[in-house]
């Protein structure tokens, strides 16, 4: 197993009265290699899992293990440490750095740990090769979540965590985006944690987690895997 | 729509405003410092100046004044009186050596009179009407705690203090008009009834006599009148076998002139730094808010095409920094006026000696501080803003305004280093910045440099003059009298004033000296009569050398004489001409004693000195050690290294106070463009920090991403700032300071200074540090989320 969530917690507010939860008893578990889809509508406390699970925001208690590592008050120290080492992010607006080429907005993640990946083949696998030494406004939304995906992979992080990765693109650009993470998660044995209020993508997934209200409402391994070739929305 | 549009913006200003509040606040403290500081000095030095012009009126100052060895009779003061127009009072004094009441010897000159002329401003106490009554001047009662009610002891006699005040012919005080330095600490006025004046000795008085003119005269028409007046004068005295000591118009009289614009001198040199360093403001505010535009660029675009002008727009972002110069200028101008202008008025008066009438509000002072600046902020704010706001909507509306983005995305090569690669990305995004923050650090290196350097130019000066000191004790004599104890050597002194184009005609003494002078080392038997040496000092400040024809106006027989300079003699403490001493002796007798000859030898008989005139005339003598020779009477003056160093401190003091504040300014310049530019640097990169911290890099990392490149910036400007400030210390130095000032200042530049101004321009680094690394903690990782 390599991430168990136990009972998390994760209220708003400062005082009783007005104390809000976010994430309320979560708790579920992902292996190695597995891709889970975590469903939900605006609101339900998806990213602030995956944010709590990237260690850029706390929780108030319960238990959060990475490969036996806990991320409970972690200090800012480990937590930098533990999310140059372990997790890899992908943002639905990319946040690319716009001063740098296609190439170094890889190079940069890969820069930060001594085992990554190599970046020109990342870029070929990406189909990025043409536009490597290209700026991020000089290519497409989808290459640019393209080049997003390639930087949070070329770390060889333990798990990638995406935030809406299509969110903001259209439907050739989304699935182009999602047969590379497809294709990372089979090619590199990478655990990928993606957030979508698009139910339909639930098809790809291993495991599909629907929150509603901060509380998990199911959690369900999917033995009918279909490639995203297959799937319509 | 227009109206909401105001409305709009009148909301969202105080917003960026609070949200901003550091920034503004920093902004607004070294404003106000600097603007309060400005006012003050105009103000208080205007105010100085005022009061000084009124002082002359009011009391009634001389237009000149003249002494001479015996009376000057009434007669000769009617012949005089009439011919010239003008009304003469008796200034006549006693200038008599006494112990003050902290034991030390000090002078004092007894006046009595000055009913018409010269009026004496009573500051406390009242005027003395009763025998052993006394007035003392203000400032040395001051600075020596004199009280009224207290007595104090001159010549045996015992004088009740009734009165302090100000005397009109000495508003700054020297013992003697020629000396260059203030003495105000040890040379006392004082003012007594005509019967107490009677108690002093006869042979202590000193002729003098005071005019003024009857009509209003301009300085030219006083001038020529004078080289007349001085002319009867000496004839008048030659009649009656007297000799005229001294004929002083006002203008030359330093007591009198010194004060005349001295306290607003440098108003045009702080102005100009004033409005550079707001220049300099104005485009540190221009990057923040082209930076705010390039960021809202897609709004503007909006806003554009749903049909607010260019205009509004352009309104819109001036409104903060207008709002900023105008409120720190305004809160400056009250701070300046309530608060620094008394203190600036009060270190003029206090080094002189006349009355603060008051401190006006001047509204020129007001427009100079408070218009000039928000219109030069404006101004340069408007012209970059415009320039941004000038481009098409189409652009805005894609967000592609941002000119300087060329440069960041220029393709480097693959073979750096990925970190070195990130830093020069860095480098080239942010090179508006950078630029900003080269220029404000060479401004901030050159004024910081120039200080150190005027510093130490100022206190070689101090050494010089101690280590270069002709011997221990240098007599300086007012009657030729013979010395024949051993280890002393007679020398001659001959007065000329010298004047070169572009600079302030000066007097200049010429030593003569004895063959195989042991004192200075010049041999002249090699050559030709009418050779001079100059000192390196003369040298260095007229920039003038061997060989050079050096034309001198002798004020006595009012004619030109021409030197040929045969060497230069390594002195450095002053401007001034050596040569044998029997030049200075013809000199002497032909142009001071030939014409007088009989006077002065009824002067010298007076005093029982015999004397062969038609040998060498000596005017003082060189020694080791104190001499017994002669009596108070024959001495002028004795120069020890002591007296030299207190006079060249006291000299040089508006040196050493300029350049501890041009240091200052250099440091507050420094502190503040390190400060905002890389507060602005950080602030302006929040995402790409926020996005560093969630990959995993570590704050010290992205510290050092940010920071290399203001370090290597930081170290080029010093290196480039160190030459130039070396260029502007010698250009302002030898090009404006030996022109202007009388006295005179070597111009060194040592090579410590490199390493001094480097070192603390680097730890000044550490304020950089400090302000990235609070900024960069205070990053949150959600910033990320936040929509462009």
């Amino acid at each position: 197993m390599l991430l168990e969530i136990k009972n998390l917690n994760k209220t708003y507010g400062d005082s009783k009265d007005n104390l809000f939860y976010a994430l309320k008893n979560v708790s579920f578990s992902v292996d190695k290699g597995e891709f889970v889809v975590i469903l939900g509508p605006s609101g339900c406390g998806k990213s602030t899992l995956l944010n709590i699970l990237g260690a850029i925001d706390k929780f108030d208690d319960g238990e959060v293990t990475i490969n036996g590592y806990s991320l409970f008050n972690l200090s800012e120290t480990k937590a930098t440490q533990y999310r140059r080492k372990n997790v890899g992010f992908v943002f639905q607006n990319y946040n690319l750095v716009p001063n740098l080429t296609v190439r170094e907005n890889i190079a940069l993640s890969a820069s930060l740990v001594e085992d990554s990946l190599d970046i020109d083949e990342i870029i070929d696998s990406l189909g990025l090769t043409d536009h490597k030494e290209k700026f991020p406004r000089q290519i497409s939304g989808g290459q640019q979540q393209r080049v997003s995906i390639g930087r949070a992979i070329a770390k060889n992080p333990d798990i990638i965590l995406a935030d809406e990765p299509t969110g903001a693109l259209d439907y050739k650009s989304s699935k182009e985006v999602l047969s590379i993470f497809e294709e990372i998660n089979q090619k590199y044995q990478a655990t990928i944690i993606m957030v979508t209020h698009n139910s339909a993508l639930k098809e790809m997934a291993d495991r599909v987690i629907t929150l509603k209200d901060g509380v998990i409402v199911s959690n369900e391994v999917n033995n009918n895997k279909k490639a995203i070739s297959e799937i319509e929305w | 729509m227009v109206g909401i549009f105001q409305k709009t913006i009148l909301k969202r200003a105080p917003r960026e405003y609070k949200k901003n509040y550091f920034k503004f606040f920093i902004l607004h403290v070294f404003l106000i410092v600097l603007l309060s500081l400005v006012s003050g000095y105009l103000t208080g030095t205007q105010a100085v100046d005022q009061s000084y012009y009124s002082m002359l009126t009011s009391q009634n100052a001389e237009d000149g004044e003249f002494s001479t060895f015996f009376k000057f009779g009434d007669e000769n003061i009617k012949t005089i009186e009439d011919k010239f127009d003008l009304n003469i009072e008796d200034n006549s004094y006693y200038n008599v050596k006494f112990v003050n009441k902290n034991n030390e010897n000090n002078y004092v000159n007894i006046y009595t009179n000055r009913n018409e002329i010269n009026k004496i401003s009573l500051v406390s106490g009242r005027m003395p009407n009763a025998v052993d009554e006394i007035l003392l001047e203000d400032s040395y009662s001051d600075y020596n705690k004199y009280e009224i009610g207290q007595t104090i002891s001159i010549n045996d006699y015992q004088f009740n203090i009734v009165g302090r005040g100000y005397f009109a012919d000495f508003p700054s005080i020297r013992k003697s008009s020629t000396d260059i330095a203030f003495k105000f600490e040890e040379f006392l006025l004082g003012y007594v009834n005509i019967e107490s004046f009677s108690k002093f000795p006869v042979n202590d008085l000193t002729f003098s006599y005071a005019y003024k003119f009857n009509k209003q005269l301009s300085d030219e028409e006083k001038s020529a009148i004078s080289v007349e007046m001085k002319s009867t004068i000496n004839d008048l005295t030659k009649k009656d076998m007297n000799f005229v000591i001294k004929f002083l118009p006002a203008n030359e009289n330093r007591n009198i002139s010194t004060p005349k614009n001295y306290a607003s001198q440098y108003t045009p040199i702080i102005l100009a730094f004033v409005y550079v360093m707001i220049a300099i403001i104005a485009f540190v505010f221009s990057i923040d808010t082209t930076s705010r535009i390039i960021e809202e660029s897609k709004v503007i675009g909006t806003l554009r095409a749903t049909g607010i002008t260019r205009t509004q727009l352009t309104s819109f972002y001036l409104l903060l920094p207008l709002f900023v110069i105008l409120i720190s200028s305004i809160v400056g101008n009250l701070l300046g006026y309530f608060v620094f202008a008394p203190i600036f008025a009060n270190i003029f008066t206090e080094l002189f000696s006349f009355k603060l009438i008051s401190i006006p509000f001047y509204w020129d002072v007001f427009i100079l501080t408070t218009i000039v600046p928000s219109v030069i902020l404006f101004a340069i704010s408007l012209l970059i803003v415009a320039l941004f706001i000038q481009k098409p909507t189409s652009a805005f509306l894609k967000g592609e305004i941002e000119h300087v983005s060329q440069q960041g995305t220029k393709v480097l090569k693959n073979k750096k280093r990925f970190f070195a690669r990130l830093r020069e990305r860095i480098f080239m995004k942010n090179f508006a910045n950078y630029v900003f923050l080269f220029i404000g650090v060479i401004l901030g290196s050159i004024l910081f440099t120039t200080g150190v350097s005027l510093k130490t130019c100022v206190d070689n000066q101090i050494n010089t003059v101690v280590n270069e000191a002709f011997c221990e004790d240098m007599y300086l004599l007012k009657l030729p009298v013979e010395c024949n104890e051993p280890n002393v050597e007679k020398f001659g002194m001959y007065s000329f004033d010298y004047e070169q184009s572009g600079y302030k005609r000066t007097a200049i003494s010429m030593y003569g000296i004895v063959d195989n002078s042991k004192y200075i080392n010049i041999d002249f038997s090699n050559y030709e009569e009418d050779t001079i040496f100059i000192s390196s000092g003369f040298q260095e400040k007229y920039n003038v050398g061997v060989n050079s024809e050096l034309t001198f106006f002798d004020t006595s027989s009012r004619t030109n004489i021409t030197y040929k300079v045969a060497g230069i003699y390594k002195y450095y403490s002053s401007p001034c001409l050596f040569a044998p001493i029997k030049v200075t002796s013809n000199l002497t007798y032909k142009n001071r004693i030939e014409p007088y000859e009989e006077s002065i030898e009824r002067i010298l008989k007076f005093y029982g000195i015999e004397y062969d005139l038609k040998g060498i005339i000596l005017n003082g003598y060189f020694s080791d050690h104190v001499l017994d020779c002669f009596k108070d009477e024959h001495i002028e003056s004795i120069i020890t290294p002591l007296t030299l160093k207190t006079d060249t401190q006291m000299m040089v003091k508006t040196y050493n106070t300029i350049s501890i504040m041009v240091m200052a300014a250099g440091t507050i310049v420094y502190v503040l463009m390190m400060f905002l530019l890389t507060r602005h640097l950080m602030d302006k990169n929040t995402k790409n920090i926020a996005l560093f911290k969630i990959l995993g890099m570590t704050d010290k990392e992205i510290l050092k991403s940010f920071n290399i490149p203001s370090f290597i910036v930081l170290v080029l400007s010093l290196i480039i700032a160190m030459p130039i400030s070396r260029i502007f210390t010698n250009m302002y130095i030898t090009k404006i300071a030996y022109k202007t000032m009388l006295q005179f200042i070597q111009y060194v530049f040592p090579l410590w200074i490199y390493p001094l101004c480097i070192g603390i321009g680097l730890a000044s680094f550490i304020i950089v540090l400090l302000v990235s690394k609070a900024k960069i903690k205070k990053v949150s990782l959600i910033e990320l989320y936040k929509s462009e």
